[in-house]
């Protein structure tokens, strides 16, 4: 084997790594620039808004629910090996809904909801040539199909997660009264929210929100060869954007903890 | 005027077009044939600017479109059109609809005097009376006539269709063969067709390039074609299974 073998595979597989995100920075700013030059009509962003959030509120609603009940039993059966005092199970799940798994489970179940079908529509309008023609008729593509997308899954982000976190809560705060006697007064305690974690909340929000649909769109762009493709497209858009999702959830959640102490 | 001066195109080791040197003249009608898969497609995808090639250059009207960027395609794009194979009608607007919308959102039209000038394009293709149906409702080459009717309200100078008569029967082709001489002969078009239809291809062109093997292996009129002694063009105007010719 030639030495240079090993080094040039190296550098070939980094070049292949650093293509998706590249790829995604560009549709990004494409998206973006599109946005400010000429915002899409509302009712087509409404209905997008409507189209995205009829998608997955069923669904945000059964798994966070479920998962705000499961803390808190879990949350009260750590709490009592120490000492049998659950005065702060509702504020700390507040806390951690509010700035980690609200965000964070919500734009998960939106990526598997609402990303794969972005990729898919897009894939499919890809492989029956109709994003070829848009373009031969000068209708640009990004404009067009992903920047109302973009703005419309970064508020619907937004609004998803503040109803997923209202919902955990909600259903912890049930459990913890029927099951353990937690008052509701002590369960709804704002104590442990402080301004940082709200802000923690938001960028994640707001960077989910954006990332998300940008991530399917790029999928969707690169089916080729059929409906296969557009089912590659899906699978390969699921699986980006959750790890995107999962990856910015530890790089916000460490600058912030650095910034903060 | 199309120009190709040794435009090389490949698709990771497939080289699809190798050094194709070829000048497609205004106000005729060139067919572009060859078998499926040869890059016919990939060949007239770089006169609209969704392809550029790997080396070479493609100039249209004179000027070099090599290294354009999509806002300078755009007013190249108004001259020259491409319509695809498969319809790329909307399914829930009417044809009169359909066809007037590029008038809307390009040309700035009323929606009313958009929806006149729709009626006059689609009388062009013989299709006013099904003017308020929708394109389901309608026959698979009234709808590539819609889509023809549609590429012609932005006033092109040329029109590229690939693959037009493919999937119709023997009466719809000759309906739309009819369609792509009119465009020709009486509105004065430049007009390039993609095919591997024999029929249609003798009935209409004026000139005919024929692909093989990622080069143009043949290219002249009608009468020259007939007339070749390459055993691969007598093997493919003859329509036979076996032969010199490699798919
Ligand atoms: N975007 C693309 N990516 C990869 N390969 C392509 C692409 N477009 C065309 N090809 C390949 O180029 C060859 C020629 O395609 P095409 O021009 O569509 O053929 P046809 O002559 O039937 O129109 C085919 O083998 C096809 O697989
Ligand atoms: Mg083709």
């Amino acid at each position: 084997m030639e030495l240079t073998a090993i080094p040039r595979a190296v550098g070939a597989f980094v070049l292949s790594a650093a293509e998706p995100p590249r790829a995604w920075a560009v549709l990004l700013s494409r998206s973006a620039r599109a946005l400010v030059r000429r915002p899409p009509p509302r009712d087509r962003l409404l209905s997008q808004m409507f189209d995205i959030g009829n998608r997955s509120v069923v669904f945000v609603a059964i798994t966070l629910g479920f998962l705000g009940a499961i803390s808190v039993f879990q949350g009260v059966m750590q709490a009592s090996r120490v000492l049998p005092d659950y005065s702060m199970v509702g504020a700390t799940l507040i806390n951690v809904m509010t700035r980690e798994f609200g965000p964070t489970i919500t734009a998960l179940m939106i990526a598997t909801r609402v990303g794969t079908g972005i990729a898919a529509e897009i894939g499919s309008m890809v492989v029956t040539d109709q994003v070829e023609a848009m373009k031969v008729s000068n209708t640009d593509p990004v404009e067009y199909l992903v920047a109302p997308r973009v703005l419309a899954c970064l508020v619907m982000t937004f609004v998803l997660t503040v109803f997923a976190v209202l919902v955990a809560v909600a259903a912890g705060a049930l459990v913890g009264y029927l099951r353990f006697q937690i008052g509701f007064a002590t369960f709804f305690s704002m104590r442990l929210v402080d301004w940082a974690d709200l802000w923690e909340g938001l960028v994640k929000c707001a960077a989910y929100g954006v990332a998300i649909p940008v991530i399917a769109a790029e999928s969707g762009f690169r089916a080729s060869g059929g409906s296969e493709g557009v089912g590659w497209a899906t699978t390969r858009s699921v699986v980006n954007a959750s790890f995107a999702v999962i990856f910015m959830d530890f790089i916000i959640a460490s600058v912030i903890y650095l910034v903060t102490g | 005027m199309i120009e190709y001066r040794g435009v090389s195109r490949s698709f990771g080791p497939k080289v699809v077009l190798d050094r194709v040197d070829l000048v497609i003249r205004d106000r005729e009608i060139t067919y572009v044939i060859g078998a499926s898969g040869t890059g016919k497609s990939v060949l007239v995808k770089h006169a609209v600017g969704l392809l550029s090639p790997d080396s070479g250059r493609v100039l249209v009207d004179g000027t070099d479109v090599t290294d354009f960027t999509e806002d300078q395609w755009r007013p190249v794009r108004r001259r020259c059109v491409l319509v695809f194979q498969a319809s790329t009608l909307f399914d829930s607007m009417t044809l009169r609809d359909n066809v007037a919308l590029p008038m809307r959102i390009h040309g700035k039209v009323p929606r009313h005097e958009a929806r006149d000038l729709a009626t006059g394009y689609l009388e062009a293709v013989g299709l006013a009376s099904k003017a308020d149906m929708m394109p389901a409702e309608v026959a698979p080459s009234e709808r590539k006539q819609v889509s023809i009717a549609r590429a012609l309200t932005l006033s092109p100078e040329c029109l590229i269709l690939d693959e037009p008569t493919t999937g119709l029967d023997v009466v719809a082709g000759a309906m739309v063969d009819r369609l792509i001489a009119h465009l020709a002969r009486d509105l004065g078009k430049t007009v390039i067709v993609v095919s591997h239809d024999l029929r249609s291809i003798f009935g209409v062109a004026d000139r005919i390039v024929f692909l093989y093997k990622a080069a143009v292996r043949l290219d002249g009129p009608p009468a020259a074609f007939r007339a070749s002694t390459d055993p691969v063009v007598r093997q493919f105007v003859g329509g036979e299974p076996t032969g010199p010719m490699e798919t």
